[in-house]
Order: structure tokens, then C-alpha cells, then sequence
């Protein structure tokens, strides 16, 4: 049996070895990258690392298995639209109409189950409606149409909310289905479902963002759209396909809400889409595209969970809650401008 | 046989014919510059070799076939690369991705990063012998010549035996030249053709085997590069023979408005001392790059300089910035005004009071006699439509141009500095503006200008300093210097002091 020649050749090591540097093993090269991105998130990292420490030291209760379980159940809707909402960002984009995606999924959802389509056709029907209706509506009038995605992205929040609402009248629905209750309530090897559907979406997000060339694109087209389309990337394709991600994304979490409340309600979602966006800046990725990632989603995330947490066992009013994320958002966005005045040249 | 070549090539933009049938021949393992003046077609030549352009008549033969490219990536198909004067880089992702940026290396659609940091490796090896240049570095940590290597090694990747270099130079403080032309004195030995096309003149003297010189859309000269001299290849652009006289820098005296010592606008640790004197209008003259602009810019507070001191009439202007600079009377205008003159949809008087309003704090402006002065400047300028009320963005280019000036005369600037103020602006407003400063300088202010047109510099101001690689390399009297004497100044022609009587 022979190997790809590619392959041989990662067993010999490269045959040029430099004079000023030998090329690193893969997995130390990967660790210096992931170094250099850690200062993207750096102040969220800090933040999280003290809100800890403080819970840790004054609530014995924080460092459960059953309230850390409760942490990632009760944000494991807003973990995974950040997936989507980092893929958008990374575009040099933002999407405001997941929180909208998500309630129009979870009552398109109650519909198919109660005109008795089966449970898991119905998801899938669901989640494929999220992308393409990300990917036919905000991607198509923003990538190929060059409109705006703050504007078109507000106006199919608006339209999606106001047709949840005409089609409800604003009333929620209880959902009954056994599948939807395990995905939403039940438990494989003892993890809570949606912590392994949250945890799935997370690597396979980061997978395809780190190790596909579609992923590569989408960060070349954040950073430089010209240079992208200069190099043969098709841009209006990569901006569709991120709104429909973010779409997929949204449905997806619609779905997993929908089974853990057991109901769909017209106002599902109804902050998320600027809660998801604070994530991932906080998570070090530029509102202007082509720099950050998901593991920094993940911190930003924890973050907002973390401190959502520290309201609750804190009996502090849930208002604080939005209070601190501000404030915790704008210091680490000014610790990051301070940490790039110290850098050479570049920006 | 060429490798490419243009023949009896035409361009028309609309009713303007911007080439005239040119002919351009580029071999293997030659340098082929091109020389010409601002508007002269250099750049529409390069875009249809290119591919970006498409010729209205003639063509463009690649290896003896007649081609008809439609884009740059047919050229690239051909192996015509251009590295053109903005980079198409991503700054974001590291050197290794931009190299393959579209084609990164993949096994089962997953990107191999070994494979690909190895390649960069190898790709980088023939624009950085040393190995300086790590594949793992975001290319936003890169200054300007080291992007341009990322650019040359990618079109080497594409199989370029073609470079098109669109003014490579001009940005690069001179060592980093230097390194630039030694690569294509490599590039050029490995049998690749490579054209030049450089303001530069001292550039193309260096490195070209032969020098093609464009004027009005005409090839006028065709010469071996060890004939073309700078002198020689300014008289050629210009067409007229070429009397060269200029005097060193003055250094600074007594009785100064401006004063300017050791100054560093941009850290190439090259000071600038001159001086202005009151009713004195001074010109900067330098090509793009050159460092006028950031000399110009660091007089205004616009940008910090690295070292040195700026005195307006004995006051120290150093530590301060734009604001406080024009508080004291420093008025700054620039040929950009949609971005730095005017505000369009606010009207002609609130655009001439904006520098009023600035220091107007809480006390109410004093309507009656604002109203007054406003029509008197609208007047003097000669403002059309000689309308208050109008909003701004509906003027002329030169009238809103006359507006920024004007904003300036009614809050009583002493020091002018001009970026380039008539840029885009039809002769009358520009004649008016003239007119206006000359007016100013007179009454006791000073002002320093730049502009993209030597022959403007010449016609208005009573000293001219040119800026060569961020240094002041001479001063000369517009009264006796010729247009084609500066040009050949500002492109790095040795000047010859103190010419014998």
C-alpha cells in the first residue's frame, strides 16, 4: 500500500529546512497560532477567569455539576446562534434577523407537528427553511444585490416577527412531542442534550472554519473582499452562504428552545441577535471581518453566561445582568485598541 | 521573439483619446521602463497589458499571437502578472494563505496547513533569499515592501513570466527601493520580462535596459537604458529642452512666521529645517511617496511627527494637535474636499462659519454682521450661485473648493497650508483661489502648498523646496526654473548646484 504523496512527504519532514528557522511540527505551529489569537480575547478571557475565581470563592453552589449543566442548558440556544453570528461577522457582516429566524422555526416547528408530520422530518424541514431563508433572503439581497446587511437584515427581523405574530396572533403554543422533549430535556451518557448539540455545532463550526477552504474564504472575504474576488474566491456565494449559515444556525436553535419549554412563542429570540453579536466581539472577532474565531465565541459566550449566573445565585436583580455585558463589552474592546497602539504597523 | 507586446494600440475614454497607437515591445530578461508625465497614458497602457482594459483599436500579442484579454485573469492565464500599486492582499490572514489565497493546498477538502506553510516556504525563497519573511505572519504586520514581496512571489506562483510593475517605488522609503530594484535585476537574469512604469526617474535609470518615454498618449522616444539619463528622460516627457538652476536650501533667519527645525514628519530619521517668512507663498514639490505629504500633514497637526520643532511666530505648534493649531490660525485646506472641506448637506453660510462656530463657544454669533461678511466673501470669491441658503453639495468643485477657502479668510488665518487646494477645480475657480491666497499672503500671512501639477507650484509661489525621498534636496526660483527642470528634480535627477554665471 502506498501513500499520497502528500502524506509522504509529512513523514520525511519539508526537504528545504531554512537556514533562520526549520519549519515547525504541525501541532506546536498550531499552538503559535492559536497563542497569537488568544490576544483577541484576552479581556474576555480575563473577565471570565475572575468571574469564576469570585463565584468559586463566595457561592459554593456555583461549582456544581448541577448548575454548571443549568449555565450551558439555559445558553445553549445563544451558543449556537454565535456559530452562525461568528461566520457573519468573520464576512464583515452581522445579522440582525437570527432571533426572528428563531421564533418563525419553533412555530413553523409547532405547525408541522401538529398537522402530524413526524418529529425528526419535521426538524430537518425546519433547519433547512432557517438556511434557506437566511441564505435566499439576507444573503441574496446582500450578497449579490450589495444591499446593506444592517438594513436588510432589520427589515427581515421586522418582516419574520410580524408574520410569527399575524400566523400566532401573539400566543404561544405548547409543543408535545417525545422527540422534541428528549432533545430539549433529555440526556446521552449523562450530558444534557442540548449541551452535546451546542458542543456538535461548536466543533463542527470550527472545524470548517479552520481546516476547508470554504472556511479560508470566508475569512479572505472579511478581510479583503477585493483580493478575495481577485483570487478567484466567489464572494456573493460565500456572503449568501454565511447568512445561511447564520439562518441554519437560528432554526436550529429555535428548535432546541422549543423542546426544552416545550412550546413555541412568538417572541422566542426576541434579543438574541445583539446578545450573540456582543458574544463574539467580546470573543475578539472585528465588526469589520477577516480576524477572530469561534474559540473566542466561546469565551464571549461563557462570559454572558457566567455573569447571567452570577446574577442569579447573587440574588441581584436580572437587569444588572445587561449592565455588567455592556460595560464588560466596552472594557475589552478598549483593552484590545490599547494592545494594538503597542503593535508596529498594521492594523 | 517578444514576450508581449502592444501594437498601434488606441484608447478612448468617451470623446477623450487617452492613447494615440502605441507601440511597447517587452523581451525576456529585459527591463522595459516606461516614462511619462501625469495624464501621459502610462497607467491605461499597463491596464491593457494587463488585461483590465481592453484596447478601442490595435492589439496585444503574447508570444507572437494576437490575445484578446478580458480581464486580468486571462493575463495571469498567459503569465502576465501586474503588482500594481494597491496590493489585492487580505491583511488579516498570514502570508502562506495570501500566497494561495483560492487555491490553498487540500486533501479530501480539508486544508493541509503543513503542505501549505511548506509551499509558502518555497514560494517565499525567490523574493527573500534570507528567509526574513515568516509564512505564518499575518501580512498586517508587513510593512509596504514586504507586501509587495507577498505580491511578487504569488504572481510568481501563478507562472509569471510577465511583471507589470505599476509605480513599485513611489510609496518606499529608499532603502527598501533599492531592495525592490535589486529583485528585479534577479527576476530580470532569470529570464523573466519585466516592465517598469516609474515617476521615479532615478529608478529607471538604474535598472532599465530600455526606456520607452509616453507623452499625450504617443510614443515619443524609445532609448537604451544607458543612454537615458534623468535630465535627458524629463526633457523627453515634457518636450522642451531642459535649464537647469537651483540653489541649496535656505536655512532658517530672522523674522520667520513659520519655522520648521529637524523636523521628521515620518520616522525615516531624515530632519527638515526651512522657514517661512510673512507674505511669502512656498511650494513643496515631491512625487507621491516622497514624503511631502506627511511634511505637509505633520505642519498641520494632522499627523504627529517623530522629531523636530514647529514654531508659528515664536509659538512651539509641536505638541499640539489640528484643533488647537487652527484655534491659533493655522488654516488647512485640502484638494479633498468631499472628505476634508466641505459638509454637503449644510449650506454655503454654515459651511463658510464652520471655523467661526469652532471657537464661537456659548456666546450666540452676531447674525447681522455675519450675514454681511458672509455676502463679502461670497462676493470676493466670486461664489457661484452667490446664494447663502444653497446647500453646499450642490455647487461646483470649484466653488465648494472656494467655499473651504473662504471659511478660512473669515476666521482670520495667518499660515495656510494647502494640500493639493485646486485639484479637480475648472481654471476660473482655480484662477480665483489664486488670486484669493496671493491676496492673503500679501496682508501678512504665509502658506505652504503642494500640488499634484508642478506647473501650478510655479505659476503661484515665490520659493519652491522639492522633496526627494523624504529629504529636501533643493530650492529653486520659479522664475527662472522650467516645469521640466522640476520635474526631473522631484524625480531624483542630481541636482546641480550653483551653476556657473
Amino acid at each position: 500500500m502506498s501513500l499520497p504523496d502528500t502524506a509522504r512527504q509529512d513523514l520525511v519532514g519539508p526537504t528545504h529546512p531554512t537556514p533562520t528557522e526549520t519549519p515547525r511540527s504541525g501541532l506546536r505551529h498550531h499552538l503559535r497560532r492559536g497563542h497569537q489569537h488568544v490576544r483577541g480575547y484576552l479581556g474576555a478571557l480575563l473577565a471570565l477567569a475572575v468571574l469564576v475565581v469570585v463565584l468559586v470563592a463566595t457561592e459554593p453552589t456555583f461549582l456544581t455539576t448541577g448548575n454548571l449543566k443549568n449555565v450551558l442548558v439555559t445558553n445553549s440556544s445563544l451558543f449556537i446562534v454565535s456559530v452562525g453570528m461568528t461566520f457573519v461577522l468573520l464576512s464583515a457582516g452581522f445579522d440582525l434577523s437570527v432571533g426572528a429566524i428563531m421564533a418563525g422555526a419553533e412555530e413553523v416547528l409547532y405547525l408541522l407537528l401538529h398537522a402530524g408530520v413526524p418529529a425528526p422530518l419535521a426538524i430537518v424541514v425546519v433547519l433547512l427553511g432557517g438556511f434557506l431563508l437566511g441564505a435566499g433572503l439576507n444573503g441574496l439581497l446582500i450578497g449579490v444585490a450589495g444591499l446593506n446587511f444592517f438594513v436588510v437584515t432589520l427589515g427581515s427581523m421586522t418582516l419574520l416577527y410580524g408574520v410569527v405574530d399575524v400566523v400566532t396572533n401573539g400566543a404561544s403554543q405548547t409543543i408535545s412531542s417525545s422527540v422534541l422533549a428528549h432533545l430539549g430535556n433529555g440526556t446521552v451518557l449523562g450530558v444534557p442534550a442540548p449541551v452535546v448539540v451546542l458542543v456538535v455545532v461548536i466543533v463542527l463550526g470550527g472545524l470548517v472554519l479552520r481546516w476547508t477552504p470554504y472556511g479560508r474564504a470566508v475569512y479572505a472575504t472579511g478581510g479583503n473582499r477585493e483580493a478575495a474576488r481577485l483570487a478567484g474566491i466567489r464572494v456573493p456565494l460565500v456572503v449568501m452562504s454565511v447568512y445561511g449559515i447564520a439562518g441554519l444556525c437560528a432554526a436550529l436553535a429555535g428548535v432546541v428552545e422549543a423542546g426544552r419549554l416545550a412550546s413555541a412563542t412568538p417572541t422566542a429570540g426576541s434579543s438574541i441577535a445583539l446578545i450573540s453579536g456582543a458574544a463574539v466581539l467580546l470573543g475578539g472577532t472585528s465588526l469589520f471581518g477577516g480576524v477572530g474565531g469561534l474559540t473566542g465565541t466561546v469565551v464571549g459566550v461563557l462570559v454572558i453566561a457566567v455573569l447571567g449566573n452570577a446574577v442569579n445565585l447573587l440574588g441581584v436583580s436580572n437587569f444588572w445582568q445587561d449592565v455588567v455585558t455592556g460595560a464588560v463589552l466596552l472594557g475589552a474592546i478598549l483593552l484590545d485598541r490599547l494592545q494594538k497602539r503597542g503593535q508596529p504597523s498594521g492594523h | 521573439m517578444p514576450v508581449l507586446e502592444a501594437r498601434q494600440v488606441v484608447r478612448r475614454f468617451g470623446k477623450v483619446t487617452v492613447l494615440r497607437g502605441v507601440d511597447f515591445v517587452l523581451h525576456a530578461g529585459e527591463v522595459h521602463a516606461l516614462a511619462g508625465a501625469n495624464g501621459s497614458g502610462k497607467s491605461t497602457l499597463v491596464r491593457i497589458l494587463s488585461g483590465a482594459l481592453r484596447p478601442s483599436e490595435g492589439t496585444v500579442v503574447v508570444g507572437g499571437a494576437p490575445v484578446r484579454l478580458r480581464s486580468p485573469h486571462d493575463g495571469l492565464h498567459l503569465g502576465i502578472a501586474t503588482v500594481p500599486q494597491e496590493l489585492p492582499l487580505v491583511p488579516s490572514l498570514s502570508i502562506a494563505e495570501n500566497l494561495f489565497l483560492g487555491a490553498l493546498p487540500r486533501r479530501r477538502g480539508v486544508v493541509t496547513w503543513r503542505e501549505l506553510r511548506r509551499r509558502a516556504l518555497d514560494a517565499l525563497r525567490s523574493v527573500d533569499p534570507e528567509g526574513r519573511l515568516a509564512p505564518d505572519r499575518p501580512v498586517a504586520e508587513l510593512d509596504l515592501a514586504d507586501r509587495q514581496l507577498v505580491a511578487i512571489a504569488r504572481a510568481l506562483l501563478h507562472g509569471a513570466r510577465v511583471l507589470l510593475f505599476d509605480e513599485p517605488t513611489s510609496a518606499l522609503p529608499g532603502p527598501a527601493a533599492n531592495r525592490l530594484l535589486e529583485l528585479i535585476r534577479l527576476l530580470r537574469s532569470e529570464g523573466r520580462a519585466i516592465a517598469l512604469v516609474s515617476q521615479r526617474l532615478d529608478d529607471i535609470t538604474a535598472v532599465a535596459d530600455r526606456v520607452s518615454v509616453l507623452r499625450d498618449g504617443c510614443m515619443v522616444a524609445e532609448l537604451p537604458g544607458d543612454q537615458a539619463r534623468a535630465a535627458t528622460l524629463a526633457e523627453l516627457m515634457v518636450g522642451h529642452p531642459v535649464h537647469a538652476h537651483h540653489t541649496p536650501v535656505r536655512t532658517r533667519g530672522a523674522g520667520e512666521l513659520l519655522s520648521v527645525e529637524d523636523l521628521d514628519p515620518a520616522g525615516r530619521g531624515i530632519p527638515i529645517s526651512f522657514g517661512v517668512r510673512p507674505g511669502e507663498l512656498l511650494g513643496l514639490a515631491g512625487l507621491p511617496g516622497s514624503g511631502v505629504d506627511e511634511l505637509l500633514a505633520s505642519l498641520a497637526g494632522r499627523r504627529k511627527a517623530a522629531a523636530g520643532r514647529i514654531r508659528l511666530a515664536g509659538r512651539d505648534l509641536t505638541g499640539l494637535g489640528v484643533v488647537r493649531r487652527a484655534r491659533l490660525g493655522v488654516a488647512y485646506v485640502s484638494g479633498d474636499r468631499r472628505r476634508e472641506g466641505i459638509v454637503p448637506n449644510a449650506t454655503v453660510a454654515e459651511n463658510l462659519t464652520l471655523a467661526l462656530t469652532s471657537r464661537a463657544s456659548l456666546r450666540p454669533l452676531r447674525r447681522a454682521s455675519l450675514v454681511e461678511r458672509v455676502a463679502g466673501v461670497l462676493r470676493d470669491l466670486d461664489v457661484k450661485p452667490n446664494d447663502p441658503t444653497a446647500l453646499a453639495g450642490t455647487l461646483s468643485g470649484g466653488n465648494q473648493q472656494k467655499l473651504v477657502v473662504g471659511r478660512w479668510l473669515l476666521a482670520g488665518a495667518r499660515l495656510w497650508l494647502l494640500a493639493d487646494p485646486t485639484r479637480g477645480v475648472d481654471v476660473h475657480a482655480r484662477a480665483d483661489i489664486h488670486r484669493l491666497l496671493r491676496h492673503q499672503v500679501a496682508e501678512g500671512g504665509a502658506a505652504v502648498m503642494t500640488s499634484s501639477e508642478l506647473a501650478e507650484l510655479l505659476e503661484v509661489c515665490d520659493r519652491i523646496l522639492v522633496v526627494h525621498r523624504g529629504a529636501l534636496v533643493a530650492e529653486v526660483d520659479p522664475a527662472q526654473t522650467s516645469e521640466h527642470d522640476l520635474l526631473a528634480l522631484v524625480g531624483g535627477a542630481e541636482p546641480a548646484r550653483e551653476r556657473s554665471q
